[in-house]
C-alpha cells in the first residue's frame, strides 16, 4: 500500500518540490495550530490533497488500519492529559476537546507522509532533495530505503503466502496467538532483508554506482508557474498561522 | 573470449556455472573471497588483480538472481539508473534508453511499475539495463530461466545484435534450446571441469505418464466456474472455467504474465475470485479458511530458494504438520517418497537445486493433500532435475493424487500431463489431451509456447497412432 502510485493526478502534475512544500507545510501547521476548529480545517485540507492526488481510496484503507490507534489517542488524551509531563491542560478531569484535537492531529501526521510517498517516486524524492543541496549520501540512503519498501513488502507477501498455503492462519484468535503466529513470517523476513542488503550493495557496484563520483541527472524537473503558486500559497498560509499565533496567542 | 563471439557453458545445477561466472566478472575474488589459483584475463585485463570498478566497466554480468539487480521503480528508471552513474550527457542516455527498449521489446512497458511485471519481463529488463551500459563483454547466468518461448527467441535476436556490435558474450545455461543459432563455442561444465561440447546434444524426457484408473474422465475435485480476477488494475483472469479431475495430471501453460500463477493461488484459496466460484471438493473457497484448503490442496511454489525458511530439511517438511496438528508420520512418509530421509538434518541453504525442489514438494505433500499444485517447477532446472520431477509426479499420481503443474516446458508437459490447459491473456484458449494441444502449431504460435523437439513430436505421434491402432 505504501509503494508509489504512478496514477496521473493534478497533484502528480506538480513538481516534486511543490509536493514536498505542501507536505512540509501541512506537517508544520499541524504543530503550530492549537485549537480544535483549526485542526479540523487542516485535516479537511489534508483530505482534499489526498483527493487531488487520487489516493483517497488508499488513504481510507490506511485510516482503517490506524483507526484503533487514533481511538486510543483520543481516550488517553481526553482522560489523562493532566498526568502528562509535557502538556499541561488547565482543567483537571475529562476534556473531549483536547482528546479530539490530539487524535485529529495524529491523523494529519499519519496521512500527510502517506500522501507524499504514494504520489512521489523515490527518484523524484532524490531529485527534489538534490535541488535543495542536501548531502548526497543522506539523500541516496533515503531513496534506497523508500525504493526497498516495495521489495520488503514483496518478500513479506511471498513468505506469508508460502506459510499460509501450509495451513498457517495469521488473522485468527486472540492477540497473543496472532503475535505468536507471525513469528514464522517475521523471522524469515528479517533474514531475507539482511541477505537483500548484501545483494543490493553488489548490484549497485555492477551498475557502476559510486557515491564519490558525479552522476548525470536524466529526470530534470523545472518549476512551472503553478508550482511557484503552490509553494508561495503554502508559505503564505504558514506565515498567516504564525502571525495569528503571535498576535492573538493561538489559532 | 573474443569480441563479437558467443560462448555457451552448459552444466547441471551445482556444476559450478555460477562460480565460473563470478570468476569471469571479478565478483570472485573482489566481493566473494575464495581460494583461487591461475589467471583470468578478459580483453587484456587481469580480472583478479584489477580493481572491481575497472573490471565492471569492461565485463558486466546479469546474475541468476536478476531481481536483485533491478533498482528503479519503473522500467525506464531502472535502465537510466546505471546510465546516470556513467555520468554521460542526457542525449546519450536518451539514445541508449531508446535502443535497449527496442532491442528487448520493452517499448510498451517503458513507464510500467516493476512490481507489475512478470518474472520473464523482469529478467528481460535486468539484461536490458546491463546491455545499456555497453560493456565490452557480457556474462549472462541462466538468462532464459524465467523467459517464455517468445522471450527466448527475443533474447536470441538481441544476442545476435550485440554480436554484430562486437560485444563478447558468455552464456551459462542449463539447456541451449532456442539459442543454438547464436552460439559460436560450446563447453560442458561437469563437476567443475570444463570440456568442449558439441551442439545438438539434447535428449528427450521419457514419458512418465501413468494411465488413470478406469480409463474415462474421473470426477472433478476442483471446479473453476466462470472466474474473473483482478488485483487493483485490469482483469488478470477473464471468465476462466476448468476442472481438475481426481487422479489426473493437468498442465497449465501460457506466456509470461498470462495469469498462470494467479490461477494457482485461486485453486489454493490464497486468493478469492473477484467474480465466479472456485469449488474445492464441493466447497467454495470464499467460505473455506486457508487452513482447511491447505489440507486438500498443497502448493509448491515457483523458485524453491525463495520459499524455504526453516533451518533443516526436517523442520521445513514438518512445518505444515506441526501447524495443523497432523501426525508427524505424514512428514516422514513425504521424506521417504521424495528420497530425502538421508538429508533430514541438512541445513536447507546447503541443498542443491534438485534437493530444494524435492524439499518444497515434500513440505506440500506432508499435509497429505488430495491435490498437489506445482507452480513452474521446471523453471531454470536441468535435465536431471526434470527427470526427478517427472518421476515424482508419476509417483504422486500412482498414490491417487491430482496434480496441477504450471510450466513453460512443452516437452515436460508432454512427458507428464494427461491434459493441458492453455491460457492466453487471462482466458483459457483451449483445454484438451496433451498431444492434441501441444502438437498443434496454431495453438503453440498463438499462446507463445515452445514447440516440442521434432523427435519428441514424432515419438508422441507414433505412440498416439499405436494406441489408436
Amino acid at each position: 500500500m505504501l509503494s508509489s502510485s504512478l496514477m496521473q493526478s493534478p497533484l502528480r502534475a506538480l513538481d516534486p518540490r511543490a509536493r514536498l512544500a505542501v507536505a512540509a507545510g501541512l506537517i508544520i501547521s499541524a504543530f503550530l495550530v492549537t485549537s480544535l476548529p483549526a485542526v479540523v480545517v487542516l485535516l479537511a485540507a489534508t483530505l482534499l490533497v489526498g483527493v487531488i492526488g487520487r489516493v483517497h481510496g488508499k488513504l481510507l484503507k490506511l485510516l482503517k488500519i490506524f483507526g484503533p490507534m487514533v481511538a486510543v489517542a483520543f481516550i488517553l488524551w481526553a482522560t489523562m492529559s493532566s498526568y502528562s509531563l509535557i502538556y499541561r491542560n488547565a482543567a483537571f478531569g475529562v476534556s473531549f476537546e483536547l482528546g479530539a484535537f490530539m487524535a485529529l492531529r495524529l491523523l494529519i501526521l499519519i496521512s500527510v507522509p502517506f500522501i507524499f510517498i504514494a504520489t512521489t517516486t523515490p527518484s523524484e524524492v532524490v531529485s527534489a532533495l538534490e535541488s535543495l543541496k542536501l548531502p548526497r549520501s543522506a539523500i541516496f540512503l533515503l531513496s534506497l530505503a523508500l525504493r526497498h519498501i516495495s521489495s520488503v513488502s514483496y518478500e513479506y507477501q511471498a513468505i506469508k503466502e508460502a506459510q499460509t498455503s501450509r495451513g498457517l492462519e495469521l488473522d485468527r484468535g486472540f492477540l497473543l496467538k496472532r503475535i505468536r503466529d507471525y513469528i514464522p513470517v517475521i523471522i524469515p523476513l528479517l533474514v531475507k532483508s539482511i541477505e537483500m542488503a548484501d545483494r543490493i550493495s553488489l548490484a549497485m557496484e555492477l551498475k557502476l554506482f559510486n557515491l564519490k563520483s558525479s552522476r548525470s541527472r536524466f529526470f530534470h524537473h523545472r518549476l512551472e508557474t503553478i508550482d511557484y503558486v503552490v509553494i508561495a500559497s503554502t508559505i503564505s498560509a504558514l506565515a498567516a498561522i504564525l502571525a495569528i499565533r503571535w498576535l492573538a496567542g493561538g489559532v | 573470449m573474443k569480441p563479437g563471439e558467443v560462448t555457451a557453458v552448459i552444466g547441471k545445477s551445482g556444476s559450478g556455472k555460477t562460480t565460473l561466472a563470478y570468476c569471469l566478472s571479478g565478483i570472485i575474488p573482489h566481493r566473494i573471497h575464495a581460494s583461487i589459483s591461475g589467471e583470468v584475463r578478459v580483453n587484456g585485463i587481469d580480472i583478479l588483480s584489477s580493481s572491481f570498478t575497472e573490471v565492471v566497466k569492461n565485463v558486466n554480468v546479469v546474475l541468476e538472481d536478476y531481481e536483485s539487480q533491478i533498482f528503479g521503480l519503473t522500467v525506464e528508471e531502472d535502465i537510466v539508473f546505471g546510465l546516470e552513474n556513467l555520468n554521460i550527457p542526457n542525449l546519450e542516455i536518451r539514445e541508449r534508453l531508446e535502443c535497449v527498449l527496442e532491442l528487448f521489446n520493452l517499448r510498451d512497458r517503458q513507464h510500467a511499475l516493476i512490481s507489475e511485471l512478470s518474472g520473464g519481463l523482469k529478467q528481460r529488463l535486468a539484461i536490458a539495463s546491463v546491455v545499456a551500459l555497453k560493456p565490452k563483454f557480457l556474462i549472462l547466468d541462466n538468462p532464459t530461466s524465467n523467459l517464455d518461448w517468445p522471450g527466448v527467441k527475443g533474447l536470441s535476436k538481441a544476442i545476435a545484435e550485440l554480436k554484430r556490435h562486437g560485444c563478447g558474450i558468455v552464456l551459462f545455461l542449463r539447456k541451449l534450446k532456442g539459442l543454438e543459432n547464436v552460439v559460436d563455442k560450446l563447453f560442458l561444465l561437469e563437476e567443475g571441469v570444463l570440456k568442449p561440447g558439441a551442439l545438438h546434444t539434447f535428449s528427450t524426457l521419457p514419458s512418465s505418464r501413468v494411465s488413470s484408473s478406469g480409463g474415462g474422465r474421473l470426477s472433478p475435485i476442483i471446479k473453476v466456474e466462470d472466474v474473473w480476477f483482478r488485483y487493483d488494475g485490469p482483469w488478470v483472469l477473464k471468465s476462466v472455467t476448468l476442472e481438475v479431475c481426481r487422479g489426473e495430471v493437468l498442465a497449465v501453460m501460457g506466456r509470461n504474465g498470462s495469469g498462470k500463477t494467479t490461477l494457482m493461488k485461486l485453486l489454493n484459496g490464497l486468493l478469492k475470485p473477484t467474480k465466479g466460484e472456485v469449488l474445492i471438493d464441493g466447497k467454495s473457497t470464499r467460505r473455506t479458511s486457508s487452513a482447511e484448503v491447505a489440507r486438500i490442496v498443497g502448493l509448491a511454489f515457483q523458485d524453491p530458494s525463495k520459499h524455504l525458511f526453516a533451518e533443516t530439511v526436517w523442520d521445513e517438511v514438518s512445518f505444515g504438520c506441526r501447524n495443523l496438528g497432523l501426525p508427524l508420520e505424514n512428514a516422514e512418509r513425504a521424506l521417504q517418497l521424495l528420497e530425502l530421509t538421508s538429508l533430514r538434518d541438512k541445513p536447507v541453504y546447503k541443498l542443491s537445486m534438485g534437493e530444494k525442489v524435492r524439499t518444497v514438494i515434500a513440505s506440500a505433500l506432508a499435509l497429505n493433500p488430495q491435490v498437489l499444485i506445482l507452480d513452474e517447477p521446471t523453471t531454470g532446472q536441468d535435465e536431471s532435475v526434470l527427470r526427478e520431477l517427472a518421476s515424482i509426479i508419476g509417483e504422486a499420481k500412482r498414490l491417487g493424487k491430482s496434480i496441477v503443474v504450471v510450466t513453460h516446458d512443452s516437452e515436460f508437459a508432454l512427458a507428464v500431463a494427461d491434459r493441458v490447459a492453455v491460457l492466453v491473456d487471462g482466458r483459457v484458449r483451449c483445454i484438451g489431451e496433451a498431444e492434441s494441444v501441444l502438437l498443434n502449431e496454431q495453438i503453440l504460435e498463438e499462446a507463445g509456447l515452445e514447440p516440442p523437439l521434432a523427435e519428441y513430436s514424432c515419438r508422441e505421434v507414433q505412440t498416439s497412432c499405436c494406441q489408436a491402432a
